[in-house]
C-alpha cells in the first residue's frame, strides 16, 4: 500500500461519532501454526487497523481466505490474536463483558437437531445469560421477526439451510446486543429470504444496533453498507464509505474510471478516434454509437474528446461513469 | 451459572432425543423383567449335598461307615438303603472298600473314592423322592432324632410329600451316623416364576442352602459381582454411548457460536462432561434400583450394597468418561475416544494384574531376618535360606551353608507360595552369638516327607563356614542368641542350650544333637516363637501364655545352670485371654503387643505395668524387638509400617525412615538399627538420631526395575477399576469390627486403605479434566 493510500486510510478511520467505537482495531496480527513437529506458519492477519462506529453498517470484503472470519473469531475470543490489539464496544476483543454485548451469527450455522424452534432460543438465551421467562416472552416477537412464525414446534432437523439462518439470527438478537457480527448471513438464501434478511438488517440499524457484516456477496453489501473495509491475504486493502471507493481509487496508479461517450461515425473512424485508449461498443442505436472508455483523469477525457474531433466524429453526448464496489474490489486485490 | 445449567439441560434434551438412551432403557427394562421372576422361597430341605453336608475329611470315611452300618445290629437302616441301591453301585462300594483292605496293589486313590461317594449321595437323593423307602420295621423309633420322632407321631400317611421326602432324608442321616449332616430345616427352592429350577441349578452350583446361608453368600460375592460383572460390561456401554457428546461440539458452525457467549471454556467444557455422566447416572439408577428391588423382594435380600454401587459407578463412570473427553477435545473424533478409552482401560486392568501377580513374585523375594556378624549382614528371605552381601555382585549371595539340592529347592518354591499352611515347622535363626563369633540357623528339609518335622542345626565353624551340627531337639519353636550362649525352646516347655563340646562315641553327627537341657522344672509351653523372648545381658527368658507371663532365669546356685521360674503374673490386659501376643524383653522391659493393637509394657522385676499404649494403627503387630540396652523397642506392623517404643522418654512414635510402609523385617545390633524395605535393601540408621548410616540396596533384576520404578508408579497414579468392590464393601459393612477392641486383628484380613481406588481415580480424574481445560482455553477453533 503507498503512502497516500496509507494516509487516507488513517483520515477514514477516524470515527466523527463522539461514543465510543464499536470496534477498533489497531495493528492487529494473527499468524496460524500448523503441524506437531515441523510447524507451518501462516499469517492470516498482518496488522490490520480500522475502526467501526456505532449504529453503522459495516462490511468486511474479501476473496475467500482473506482473513475474514479469522478477524470476527478474534473479536469473539474464539481464537487468540497473535498481536496488536482490539476492542469491542470499549472492553477487549474476546473478553466475557464484549461477548455480552454482541449477538453472532456464525457462517455454516448448525444448530443441534434435537431442538425445537422454541427449545433452541431457550437454549442460546440462557446461554446468553438471559432468563428462560425474558426468552418466552420475547421469542415469539423474534421468531416472526425473522419469519419462523408457525414452526416454533417443528424440531430443527426438518428446518432447510435458510430457516436455520433465520433462526440464527433470532438467537443473536435475543439479549438485545449493542452489536451483531453477521457473518456471511445470506449465504443459501433464495433471493427473496436475501431480500427479507436484508430487510432485518436495515431494521436492526434503525433501532441503534451496529452491524458489522462479513460477505464476500458484493452486491449485498454495496446495498445495504455505509462503510465497508476490504482485506486480501490479510491485509487491508480498502476501508471507508462505498461511495468514496472510486475517489480513494483515483489517487492511486491503477485508471478505474470510465468515461461513457454517445458519438456517431462508422465503426473504423471509431476505431482511429479511440486509439490508444482502452474502449468498448456498448450499443449502436440508430446512429447513435454508445462507447465506454477507461481514462486516468480529466486531460485524458480532453485528449479523447481532441481525437475524436480531429477524426470529425461528433459527440452526441457525455457522462463520467461511478465506481463499481465490484471494479474496485478486483482492483484492490491483487 | 444459568449457561452451564443450560448446557447440563441440552445435554439431557440430548439423551432424550438420541435412540441410544430408549434403546439402553429398553435393555435394562428387559433385563429386569427376565430376572424379576427370578425368586426364592424357603421350604424343607430333602436333598443331600455332599460338599455341605459331609466334612471334607468325612467324604472318604462315608463308604467305610456305610459297611460299618450294614454290619452292625443296631439299626437296620442301612441295610433298606444297600438294598435300594443299584447293583453297579453296590460293585463300586465293594471294590473300593475291598481294595484298601485286601489287595494292597490295587491302589484306590482319595479320588476313586470321592467319586464312588458321590455316586451313593446321588441315589440317597433319588430314595429321599420314593414315598416307599421307609418302612417301619426298619427303623427303631426311640433312637431317632426328635424331627424323625416328630413326623413318625403325625402319622407318616398324613405327611406331605414335602415332609415325607425330609423324614426320608433325616432317616438316611441318622443311617450313617451322624457323618451326613441333617442340615437346617428348611432350605430355599429357586423358583422362575411358577416352576421349580432348584434341582436343574443343583447341577451348577451349591443349592439347597437356609436363608441365612444364601443371604451370607450373596452378600459376600454381591460386590465383586457388581464390580467385575455390571461395572465393566455396564462401563463399556456408556463409554460407547457417551463418546459422541464432546466431539459432537466440535462440529463446524456448533463450537464457534457456543464459543462466542459470554461463558468460560472451562465451565462448559465441564458442564459438557457433567452432562454426559448425568446421562449415564439415569441408567444406572434404573439397573441398580431394579436390581435392588428384585433382590429385596424376589430373593428377601436388601443389600445397600447395590445402591451404593449408584454413585461409585458414576464415579468409575467418570473416571473414563474424563479419557474419552479428553481425547474428544483433541482428536475432535468419536472412534478415537472410544479407542482410546477402550485401550486406557485395557492399560489400567493390565497395570492392576501385574501388579498383583508382581506383588506375589516380590513378597516371595522379601527379607524376613536380618542378622549382622562379624563377616556382615545375614538375611533371609521366605525360602528361610540365609544370603550374604557380596559386594562385588552388589546383591545378597547364597550363604556358604552346604547347598540344597535341586529338588529341594523346588518343593520350597511350592512350599513358598502357601504362606502359614505349609505342613511342616518353620525353620529358626539365624542368630548370631557374639562371643564366639558364629552364626547358627535350621533347617528343615521340606522335600523328605520322612525328615521334615526335624529342624537340622547348621552353625559356623573354623573360617566362618556353615557346618551341620546334629539336629534341633524334637518340638523347638523358638532360637536365641544372648551374649555367650544359644537357647532354644520348645513346645513342651523345655528350655535347651547349645554345648559346642558334647562328643558322641558314633560320631553320627546328623542324628545327635548339640543342646542339652537346661529346665526348668515349671514348664509354660512356648507355642510359638513370638510368645517367647530372651534378655540379651542377662540371659533371662519371659514367656506369654493365655493372659501370663512367666518369666525365667539361670539358677546361679546350680551347677549346670539350669533355668528355674523367677516370676510369674497374670496380666491385665482388659483383652481376652485368647487374644494373641508378641512379647519382647531387653534391659529391664518387657513388652506385650496384643492382637487388639494393646501396647504393655512391663517391669521386668515385679511384672507390674509400667505404661499402656494404643497406637492409632489398626494393624496386627508382625514382629517386636528390643534393642540391646532395652532403650528402644520396634514394633513392625502388618502393613510394613514401624513404630519405635522410646522406653527413657515414654512415647511412641512413628520414626522417619526409609519405606515406611513397606518395612518387611528390622533388627536392633550393639547401636544400629536395620531396615529391610523394598523387598531387599537393607539400611542401617544410627539408633539415636536415627541417621542413615550405610544402605545395602541390591541394584535388582530387571523384573524388581520394572516393578520399582513402573508398574508400581503405574499403580499408584492410575485408576483401579479391579478394585472398586473394596470402598463398596466398606460402605456396606454394618459392623466396623476394627473399632473394636475386642477383636483380635491377627485374624482380620489385612484390609488395604478401601478409599484408595476411589481417591487414586478421583485424583487421575481431576488431572484429566485440568488437563482438557487446559487444552480446550489455550486452542483456536
Amino acid at each position: 500500500m503507498t503512502e497516500t493510500a496509507e494516509a487516507e486510510l488513517v483520515t477514514a478511520n477516524l470515527a466523527s461519532s463522539d461514543s465510543t467505537p464499536a470496534i477498533v482495531s489497531e495493528k492487529l496480527c494473527k499468524t496460524y501454526s500448523e503441524g506437531l513437529i515441523f510447524r507451518k506458519k501462516f499469517q492470516a492477519l498482518e496488522e490490520v487497523s480500522f475502526t467501526v462506529n456505532q449504529g453503522e453498517i459495516f462490511g468486511l470484503l474479501g476473496p475467500n481466505g482473506a482473513g475474514k472470519t479469522t478477524f470476527i473469531k478474534v473479536l469473539l475470543g474464539i481464537i487468540n490474536k497473535s498481536g496488536g490489539s482490539a476492542s469491542m464496544m470499549g472492553y477487549a476483543a474476546g473478553s466475557k463483558k464484549c461477548r455480552e454485548m454482541v449477538g453472532y451469527l456464525p457462517e455454516r450455522l448448525r444448530i443441534p437437531p434435537h431442538l425445537t424452534a422454541y427449545n433452541a432460543l431457550e437454549y442460546f438465551g440462557n446461554l446468553s445469560n438471559v432468563p428462560a421467562s425474558v426468552v418466552k416472552a420475547k421469542r415469539d416477537e423474534y421468531l416472526e421477526l425473522v419469519g419462523l412464525k408457525g414452526r416454533e414446534k417443528d424440531l430443527v432437523k426438518k428446518f432447510s439451510k435458510g430457516m436455520v439462518q433465520r433462526l440464527g439470527l433470532a438467537q443473536a438478537l435475543l439479549h438485545d446486543p449493542k452489536m451483531v457480527i453477521l457473518d456471511e448471513p445470506t449465504d443459501g438464501l433464495d433471493p427473496r429470504a436475501r431480500a427479507e434478511m436484508r430487510a432485518i438488517i436495515r431494521s436492526l440499524a434503525d433501532r441503534g444496533v451496529t452491524i458489522f457484516l462479513n460477505s464476500h456477496l458484493l452486491q449485498e453489501v454495496e446495498m445495504i453498507c455505509d462503510r465497508v473495509a476490504i482485506l486480501d491475504k490479510g491485509n487491508l486493502r480498502y476501508c471507508g464509505s462505498v461511495a468514496n471507493i472510486g475517489e480513494f481509487l483515483t489517487g492511486s496508479d491503477k485508471p478505474i474510471r470510465k468515461q461513457r461517450f454517445q458519438v456517431t461515425g462508422d465503426p473504423d473512424l471509431l476505431q482511429r478516434g479511440f486509439s490508444n485508449f482502452q474502449f468498448e461498443v456498448k450499443s449502436i442505436e440508430e446512429g447513435a454509437t454508445t462507447v465506454e472508455v477507461v481514462v486516468k483523469d480529466q486531460a485524458d477525457v480532453d485528449r479523447v474528446i481532441d481525437q475524436l474531433r480531429q477524426h470529425g466524429i461528433s459527440i452526441l453526448g457525455m457522462e463520467a461513469l461511478r465506481v463499481s464496489l465490484e471494479d474496485a474490489f478486483l482492483q484492490l486485490i491483487d | 451459572m444459568r449457561p452451564y445449567l443450560a448446557i447440563i439441560k441440552d445435554s439431557f434434551r440430548a439423551a432424550l432425543a438420541s435412540k441410544v438412551l430408549y434403546v439402553l432403557l429398553g435393555l435394562i427394562f428387559l433385563f429386569l423383567l427376565a430376572i424379576a421372576p427370578l425368586h426364592v422361597r424357603e421350604s424343607l430341605d430333602t436333598r443331600v449335598n455332599l460338599d455341605r453336608d459331609v466334612k471334607p475329611a468325612d467324604q472318604m470315611l462315608l463308604l467305610d461307615r456305610m459297611k460299618e452300618e450294614l454290619s452292625s445290629d443296631k439299626q437296620k437302616g442301612m441295610q433298606r438303603i444297600w438294598e435300594l441301591l443299584s447293583q453297579e453301585t453296590k460293585d463300586k462300594v465293594d471294590n473300593v472298600i475291598a481294595g484298601n483292605k485286601e489287595d494292597a496293589e490295587k491302589k484306590v486313590t482319595d479320588v476313586d473314592r470321592i467319586f464312588t461317594a458321590q455316586s451313593v449321595v446321588e441315589e440317597l437323593n433319588e430314595m429321599i423322592e420314593d414315598p416307599e423307602f421307609f418302612r417301619e420295621e426298619d427303623w427303631n423309633r426311640k433312637s431317632l432324632g426328635s424331627e424323625a420322632r416328630g413326623y413318625l407321631k403325625k402319622g407318616v400317611d398324613t405327611l406331605s410329600e414335602k415332609e415325607q421326602r425330609r423324614l426320608n432324608r433325616v432317616l438316611i442321616s441318622q443311617s450313617f451316623g451322624g457323618l451326613i449332616r441333617a442340615g437346617a430345616k428348611s432350605s430355599l427352592d429357586f423358583y422362575y416364576g411358577p416352576f421349580n429350577w432348584s434341582d436343574f441349578m443343583s447341577n451348577i452350583f451349591m443349592t439347597n442352602m437356609s436363608r441365612d446361608q444364601f443371604a451370607s453368600q450373596i452378600s459376600g460375592t454381591i460386590t465383586q459381582f457388581l464390580d467385575k460383572v455390571v461395572l465393566s460390561i455396564g462401563l463399556l456401554i456408556a463409554i460407547l454411548v457417551t463418546a459422541n457428546v464432546v466431539p459432537q461440539t466440535f462440529e463446524p458452525g456448533t463450537l464457534n457460536l457456543l464459543l462466542s457467549k459470554p461463558l468460560s471454556r472451562t465451565g462448559l467444557f465441564l458442564a459438557k462432561f457433567v452432562g454426559g455422566c448425568m446421562f449415564i447416572a439415569l441408567c444406572a439408577a434404573l439397573l441398580f434400583v431394579g436390581l435392588w428391588l428384585w433382590m429385596g423382594f424376589g430373593l428377601g435380600i436388601w443389600e445397600r450394597a447395590v445402591l451404593i454401587s449408584i454413585p461409585l459407578y458414576i464415579v468409575v463412570f467418570a473416571i473414563y468418561y474424563s479419557v474419552s473427553a479428553f481425547t474428544g477435545l483433541v482428536t475432535r473424533s468419536t472412534i478415537l475416544a472410544i479407542v482410546a478409552t477402550g485401550l486406557f482401560w485395557a492399560v489400567c486392568w493390565s497395570v492392576g494384574t501385574l501388579y498383583l501377580f508382581c506383588s506375589a513374585q516380590m513378597k516371595a523375594f522379601e527379607i524376613t531376618k536380618i542378622v549382622e556378624t562379624d563377616q556382615g549382614l545375614l538375611v533371609t528371605d521366605p525360602a528361610f535360606e540365609p544370603k550374604k552381601w557380596d559386594d562385588a555382585e552388589n546383591d545378597w549371595v547364597e550363604s556358604d551353608a552346604p547347598e540344597l539340592d535341586e529338588e529341594e529347592k523346588i518343593q520350597r518354591m511350592v512350599f513358598r507360595y502357601m504362606g502359614d499352611n505349609v505342613p511342616f515347622p518353620d525353620p529358626l535363626g539365624p542368630v548370631y552369638l557374639e562371643s564366639t563369633k558364629q552364626t547358627a540357623f535350621s533347617r528343615v528339609l521340606v522335600g523328605d516327607p520322612k525328615t521334615h518335622r526335624k529342624q537340622q542345626f547348621y552353625i559356623t565353624g573354623e573360617g566362618g563356614a556353615f557346618e551341620r551340627k546334629g539336629s534341633l531337639p524334637s518340638g523347638i519353636t523358638a532360637m536365641f542368641a544372648t551374649k555367650e550362649n544359644l537357647l532354644c525352646f520348645n513346645r513342651r516347655g523345655k528350655f535347651y542350650r547349645y554345648d559346642s563340646e558334647l562328643t558322641f562315641e558314633k560320631e553320627n553327627t546328623n542324628a545327635e544333637t548339640w543342646f542339652v537341657a537346661v529346665g526348668p522344672e515349671e514348664k509354660v509351653a512356648a507355642r510359638e516363637e513370638k510368645h517367647v523372648a530372651v534378655n540379651f545381658s542377662n540371659e533371662e527368658v519371659a514367656i506369654y501364655r493365655d493372659g501370663e507371663v512367666s518369666v525365667f532365669a539361670v539358677d546361679e546356685s546350680d551347677e549346670d545352670r539350669n533355668y528355674k521360674l523367677r516370676t510369674s503374673a497374670k496380666i491385665d490386659t482388659g483383652a481376652r485371654v485368647e487374644m494373641t501376643c508378641h512379647i519382647a524383653y531387653q534391659g529391664d522391659t518387657i513388652v506385650l503387643a496384643l492382637g487388639n493393637g494393646q501396647v504393655i509394657l512391663l517391669d521386668s522385676a515385679t511384672l507390674e505395668k509400667s505404661k499402656e499404649y494404643l497406637p492409632e494403627s489398626r494393624v496386627a503387630v508382625q514382629a517386636i524387638s528390643g534393642s540391646l540396652d532395652g532403650r528402644w523397642f520396634s514394633l513392625l506392623y502388618r502393613d510394613g509400617s514401624l513404630r519405635l517404643v522410646d522406653i527413657k522418654n515414654e512415647k511412641v512414635s512413628k520414626p522417619s525412615v526409609r519405606g515406611q510402609g513397606n518395612i518387611s523385617a528390622i533388627q536392633f545390633s550393639a547401636s544400629y538399627l536395620l531396615i529391610a524395605d523394598r523387598t531387599d535393601r537393607v539400611t542401617k540408621y544410627d539408633i539415636e538420631n536415627l541417621s542413615r548410616s550405610e544402605s545395602n540396596a541390591p541394584s535388582g533384576t530387571w523384573m524388581q526395575k520394572a516393578w520399582r520404578y513402573a508398574i508400581k508408579p503405574l499403580y499408584f497414579a492410575f485408576p483401579k477399576p479391579g478394585e472398586f468392590y473394596k470402598v463398596v464393601s466398606h460402605l456396606s459393612s454394618s459392623a466396623d469390627a476394627e473399632q473394636n477392641t475386642d477383636v483380635d486383628l491377627t485374624f482380620q484380613k489385612l484390609r488395604p486403605n478401601p478409599w484408595s481406588p476411589l481417591i487414586s481415580g478421583l485424583v487421575f480424574m481431576a488431572v484429566m479434566l485440568c488437563l482438557s481445560c487446559l487444552v480446550f482455553s489455550r486452542t483456536d477453533y
